[in-house]
């Protein structure tokens, strides 16, 4: 049993360091919630929430930015601390259905924000998008249901080209799609009716952080007066950076875009490497973002993170809740 | 007179596009003027510029929609025309013929290493430069300034779908600049570490907008919300002289098969795949255009169609007349 899960872990672990960075934070905050909820599902024993508390600890560290994590690792982590400080029998049950809960609360949350969305969608559209979003995934495939007539540009966003995955996933719902290189973005706006962008974290003063090159498309968008709607979970609100915290830049490593053997002759000439994963839009490129309890200016973010938090927010370190959970964990087995 | 064998062969190979490259092709057409001059067996003056108009129409027509094809012809049919009331015979005439067409030859040789030179001057120590696609114009401003002792640091898109940023960063890093590659959806956010913009242009508006490799507008823009100077560095033979007259330019969309590989179009017949090469940057956002003549404000890109290459819409507005008699009259 034990070989199992150990063999579960391993290839969990495998799967984050192959796409940990590379898939939207929504796609992977539900893969994140299935191979943990497999991992101590399987054996119903303590110890296997040794290998939670790993998982939780290598994807906080591959997906820093990426504030959904964050919340619902907070969320879990509250819980589990809590069972196991009662001590109680079924604590990993408990934190089983916690995670359920945790995955029914993401789903629900992607439907409505399609829902919402796909009223702010009208028949005849061009709309672009960057990137791959669930959200905005999510959006299109409901205004599409809904029969409206749609189109959709997509950039394909490199690093990583995951607009070729949008462009293949609505290529799939019928819809027509135009597939263009980054550098394009302004030369097709005049074409462009609306931007949708997700996100991947949307700090205290409204701002959004999203895949690299969606800052740029927001700029671009409101030089040629195009709304820009962003699809956004308020699970994605980082309450940390109304207490000051700076999100944090991610980058990545050449070889997502280039061959090894031109890296390697580049790296010879002396040539250096600059290949960023995020990048931030300012409040003022945003007309509205779109949440599950509906749709809010960017600036007005303070009032969701005041209902979710209080205020000032209360959010407990996510790190700090970890390494509680890990003491908890030993305390409990040495008994 | 017939048309000489050597000039048909040039005019073969702008047509054929086995001559390529702006600069190349302008040299060719005065080059080809000049052996045509050379090879005038009459002796009647009348005759002799009905001639070289001959040649000088052959040769437009190989590539019409060429921006440097007929600014080398008109340099040199425009020195021609503005003294013909003073020429009494051929060899005067065919003096300022093979002397204009030598002038610009040489010149539009030493125009990229004067680019250099003045535009150097531009650059600061310690200056931080991003540059678009592989322009020799833009690479001959950035090494000439570091050349006389800047310390430069240089950022280069990788100009998808082709990578011509690839032959930028190898260029510069083989000269010994420190220079990163960055892809180009990075523009935006590396733009607050940016000083000054420099690309090059494939063509000059007459109102001073530019066209170049795609991706350079919104840099042109994102350089222009950071208020990061942008320059452009440009031969004069760039400007486009057909503009002058209202004609849009056309931008060439290219195969799909250079963005994504044919086996995934294959795949995806529903997914269109749109490859536009250039695009258009207006005059607003270029602070200055970089040519071997001096740094002028886009907008004063008509002086030099006018000054150098002695375009005057009159000059359109009469072959368009003349040509529209000439169906009348058929």
């Amino acid at each position: 049993m034990k070989d199992c899960v150990e063999e579960l872990f391993s290839s969990a672990i495998k799967e984050l360091n192959e796409k940990g960075k590379v898939l939207s934070s929504t796609s992977l905050a539900l893969i994140m919630l299935s191979r943990i909820e497999e991992l101590i599902s399987r054996t119903e024993n303590i110890s296997s929430l040794r290998y939670l508390a790993e998982y939780l600890d290598r994807i906080i560290k591959i997906r820093s930015s990426a504030i959904l994590l964050h919340n619902i690792i907070r969320e879990l982590l509250k819980k589990a601390n809590r069972y196991l400080e009662e001590a109680r029998e079924d604590s990993v049950d408990k934190i089983v259905q916690e995670i359920i809960k945790l995955r029914k609360m993401i789903i629900g949350s992607l439907q409505a924000l399609g829902t919402i969305t796909s009223k702010r969608i009208e028949s005849g559209d061009v709309i672009m998008t960057h990137a791959y979003s669930t959200s905005v995934f999510m959006a299109l495939k409901t205004a599409i249901k809904e029969g409206k007539d749609i189109r959709v540009y997509v950039s394909e966003s490199r690093p990583f080209s995951n607009g070729i995955t949008m462009a293949e996933n609505l290529e799939k719902l019928g819809v027509e799609v135009t597939l263009f290189v980054d550098s394009a973005m302004r030369y097709f706006m005049k074409e462009v009716d609306k931007v949708l962008l997700g996100a991947e974290a949307i700090a205290a003063n409204g701002a959004v952080v999203g895949k690299v090159g969606s800052s740029l498309l927001s700029l671009v968008a409101h030089e040629a007066r195009v709304r820009v709607l962003v699809i956004s979970s308020i699970m994605k609100f980082s309450p940390e950076t109304f207490l000051g915290e700076l999100i944090e830049e991610e980058r990545t490593t050449p070889d997502v875009m280039l061959s090894k053997d031109i890296i390697a002759e580049l790296h010879k000439l002396g040539v250096k490497f600059y290949v960023p994963v995020l990048d931030f839009t300012p409040p003022e490129y945003i007309d509205l973002i779109v949440t599950e309890r509906g749709i809010i200016a960017p600036q007005a973010v303070t009032f969701i993170v005041r209902e979710l938090y209080g205020w000032p927010p209360e959010v407990p370190n996510v790190s700090e809740l970890l390494r509680r959970f890990r003491l908890k964990i030993e305390e409990v087995i040495t008994k | 007179m017939n048309i000489p064998k050597e000039v048909l062969e040039i005019a073969d190979g702008i047509r054929s596009m086995k001559i390529r490259g702006a600069g190349r092709i302008a040299r060719s057409a005065a080059n080809a003027l000049k052996i045509a001059s050379e090879m005038y067996t009459g002796n009647t003056l009348n005759e002799y510029i009905e001639y070289i108009k001959t040649i000088a129409d052959v040769l437009l027509n190989t590539r019409p929609t060429a921006v440097s094809l007929p600014n080398a012809i008109n340099f040199v049919i425009s020195r021609l025309m503005r003294k013909i009331d003073y020429i009494s015979d051929v060899e005067e005439a065919r003096n300022i013929v093979e002397g204009a067409a030598s002038e610009f030859i040489v010149r539009s040789k030493e125009a990229l290493k004067l680019i250099g030179v003045i535009g150097a001057k531009r650059i600061r120590d310690e200056d931080v430069i991003l540059t678009h696609c592989n322009s020799s114009a833009a690479l001959s401003v950035i090494m000439k300034a570091y050349e006389e002792g800047k310390n430069i640091k240089v950022f280069a898109t990788e100009t998808r779908p082709k990578f011509q940023g690839i032959i930028t960063v190898k260029i510069l890093a083989s000269k010994g600049i420190d220079v990163t590659l960055i892809p180009d959806s990075a523009v935006r956010l590396i733009m607050k570490k940016v000083d000054k913009v420099i690309v090059g242009a494939d063509a000059v508006a007459a109102n001073g907008a530019v066209v170049n490799k795609i991706g350079t507008s919104q840099i042109a823009l994102a350089a222009h919300e950071a208020r990061v100077r942008v320059f452009v560095a440009a031969e004069t033979y760039k400007f486009s002289p057909a503009t002058v007259t209202g004609e849009l330019i056309i931008i060439e969309e290219r195969k799909p098969s250079e963005v994504v590989s044919t086996a995934f179009l294959e795949e995806h017949p529903k997914i269109r795949v749109r490859n536009p090469a250039f695009d258009v940057t207006p005059a607003d956002y270029i602070d200055a255009i970089i040519t071997e003549k001096g740094v002028i404000p886009p907008q004063a890109a008509i002086l030099i169609l006018k000054e150098e290459y002695g375009w005057v819409i009159s000059d359109y507005l009469l072959r368009i007349s003349s040509s529209e008699e000439g169906e009348t009259t058929k």
